[in-house]
């Protein structure tokens, strides 16, 4: 197969067993990719609260360079919020996966102590690591990699949790290589459950491409324009930050920050400040809007806290909204004033508070679902503004995310470039259906 | 003559140009890992190492480099491809991997080609240089 490796990679935590299985060329043509194809495969896979198992799904674009493609998604049962939830990895998790040889992971079953999953082309391995209960992702990452020679070290790519995820909580999410992954709320208490603290990949297989040279020349033309257009891009987004007047957004990215990217995007909009991810637009809409933090030193210092247990920041933002709006009505008894970090951050580290049951559940206990979709609408209407001035926006953005793309592909890129890419890839026509 | 002037400090960690040196010398498939340019990360800095020279032994000297207010591991920063080090070499035949310059008229080096930041520029210098 070109663009795909055709093959999947199950791994079952409670007997150590791992099998290779080949991909039906049909499944990766109806669901090329992103959280489409992880869900189908937690259908198929019968994924539920008694079967739970973690899907890892790259799409056909994932590792060739296709701007953007850079993006594995995940799903897994969050038992909190009774369904199954799926989040996309940024950065390079899913094309070492793929260079590994499996555009799908299946994790199954239970280690009967804490372990990390150790993959390379040639085997995969359950570690027990009983010792890593506790650990912070950076802690984990750091023993994983230094266990290794530098070089060899410097490519492997990690996911793994800290100790949100090592509880039941709806806020452990998961941290891969340094960086958060928002939306991973509750996906990294199912790697507590299964007692995963981590997952490292290091692949030195090749990626086929279908017509190379194609290929090689629609992407050459394509960073050439982004190189040409590119302040013009970086003007586009500042108007839209600056219609959106996010106060905290200006300062939390300003003076010495570095730009930071996934694999093969031109756009790099994350950053760092002495080696630390910085909060994205996201997130400091969350903290800015949700939580009302006004201050820079008091969202650095929470989104560390949420590196250091493993916390998704969206998660918790939605949850400290709903517990803000269920304690003004004296629904819920509890304190939090909004903007007040201090006690936002006492609430996290009270395990038994409400806040670790995630807003899912609170909004079910309360019987306040209207008010978990008004905040969630808040959030996803905010990200729609970014896309407001390219036409179709919504049709576009779905097939990216089908495509295991970042959605940011559009605001740098002609749609048809990346259709073409698809196409030269994959050697297949990119049917869209509605 | 040209060569390849190397910026660390725009550089975004973003791979394409391992992804454009792998496609061009496999020419049909993409292997980061075959590249004869590697991104190597040091502390909070992408160094993006174009490989030179293939050596029999390690060298000796093992020293610091600072840039600005920073310092470096010098292995991180040097070009050779010696025993010690094994990012530029073929993953399964252990071939040391050289840059070839991607013959400098056409295609050109590919890995400027793909560069998007402006960290890997193509500089025209005097010959004697
Ligand atoms: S735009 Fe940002 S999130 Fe999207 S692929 Fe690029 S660096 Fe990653
Ligand atoms: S000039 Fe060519 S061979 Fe040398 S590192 Fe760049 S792409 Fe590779
Ligand atoms: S392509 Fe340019 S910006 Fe990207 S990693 Fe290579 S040198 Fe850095």
């Amino acid at each position: 197969m070109f663009g795909w490796q055709g093959k999947a990679l199950r791994v079952n935590l409670s007997n150590g067993f791992v099998e290779e299985e080949l991909i039906s060329e049909n499944l990766l043509e109806n669901y090329v990719g992103g959280c489409r194809l992880a869900k189908e495969v937690a259908r198929l896979e019968e994924v539920s609260a008694e079967k739970n198992k973690l899907i890892f799904a790259s799409g056909a674009l994932t590792g060739t360079g296709v701007p953007t493609g850079a993006f594995c998604s995940v799903a897994g049962y969050v038992s909190l919020q009774e369904d199954i939830l799926c989040a996309p990895l940024l950065l390079r998790f899913g094309p070492e996966l793929k260079c590994c040889g499996y555009d799908v992971l299946i994790i199954e079953g239970k280690a009967p102590e804490w372990c990390y999953l150790f993959i390379t082309d040639e085997e995969a391995k359950v570690i027990p690591v009983a010792e890593m209960e506790g650990y912070t992702p950076a802690e984990i990452e750091e023993v994983i990699r230094s266990s290794f020679s530098k070089w060899y070290g410097n490519d492997i790519r990690i996911i793994s949790i800290g100790k949100e995820g090592e509880q039941p909580s709806g806020l452990g999410g998961l941290v891969t290589d340094g960086l958060l992954v928002n939306y991973s709320g509750g996906l990294g208490n199912v790697f507590g459950e299964k007692r995963l603290k981590a997952i490292a990949v290091r692949g030195t297989l090749d990626i086929k491409l279908a017509k190379a040279a194609v290929f090689q020349k629609i992407i050459t033309d394509a960073i050439k324009d982004f190189r040409e257009k590119r302040n013009k891009l970086f003007e586009t987004v500042h108007t839209v930050f600056a219609r959106l007047e996010l106060p905290l957004s200006r300062e939390i990215h300003h003076g010495e920050i570095e730009k930071k990217a996934c694999l093969a995007c031109p756009i790099a909009c994350l950053h760092q400040r002495e080696g630390k991810f910085l909060p994205n637009f996201t997130v400091t809409f969350c903290f800015s809007e949700l939580l009302e933090i006004e201050n820079m030193e008091d969202a650095l210092t929470l989104y560390d806290l949420c590196e250091k247990r493993g916390i998704d920041p969206v998660a918790l933002s939605v949850t400290g909204r709903m517990l803000i709006e269920l304690a003004k009505v004296g629904k819920a008894d509890v304190t939090l004033t909004p903007g007040d970090t201090k006690q936002l951050v006492a609430l996290i580290e009270d395990e038994s508070s409400l806040l670790h049951k995630g807003g899912f559940w609170l909004a079910q206990h309360y019987q306040s679902e209207t008010l978990l979709q008004d905040i969630t609408k808040k959030i996803d209407t905010t990200r729609e503004e970014i896309f407001a001035q390219i036409e179709e926006a919504g049709k576009k953005k779905a097939v990216l995310e089908a495509l295991g793309l970042c959605p940011y592909a559009l605001l740098a890129f002609p749609y048809d470039v990346i259709i073409k890419a698809f196409e030269a890839a994959t050697g297949k026509a990119l049917e869209v259906k509605e | 003559m040209y060569r390849i002037k190397v910026d660390h400090t725009k550089c975004t960690g973003c791979r394409y140009c391992e992804l454009a040196c792998s496609l061009n010398h496999l020419t049909t498939a993409l292997n980061p890992k075959k590249a004869r340019i590697r991104v190597l990360r040091e502390k909070d800095r992408f160094f993006p190492v174009i490989s030179g020279p293939c050596t029999e032994a390690a060298c000796n000297i093992k020293i610091d480099i600072v840039i600005g207010d920073r310092t470096y591991d010098f292995c991180n920063l040097c070009r050779a491809v010696c025993p010690y080090k094994e990012v530029f070499k073929d993953p399964k035949t252990e071939t040391p991997l050289q840059c070839d310059f991607c013959g400098i008229d056409a295609p050109g080096p590919a890995c400027v080609k793909w560069c998007p930041s402006g960290a890997l520029v193509l500089e025209e210098v005097p010959a004697y240089y």
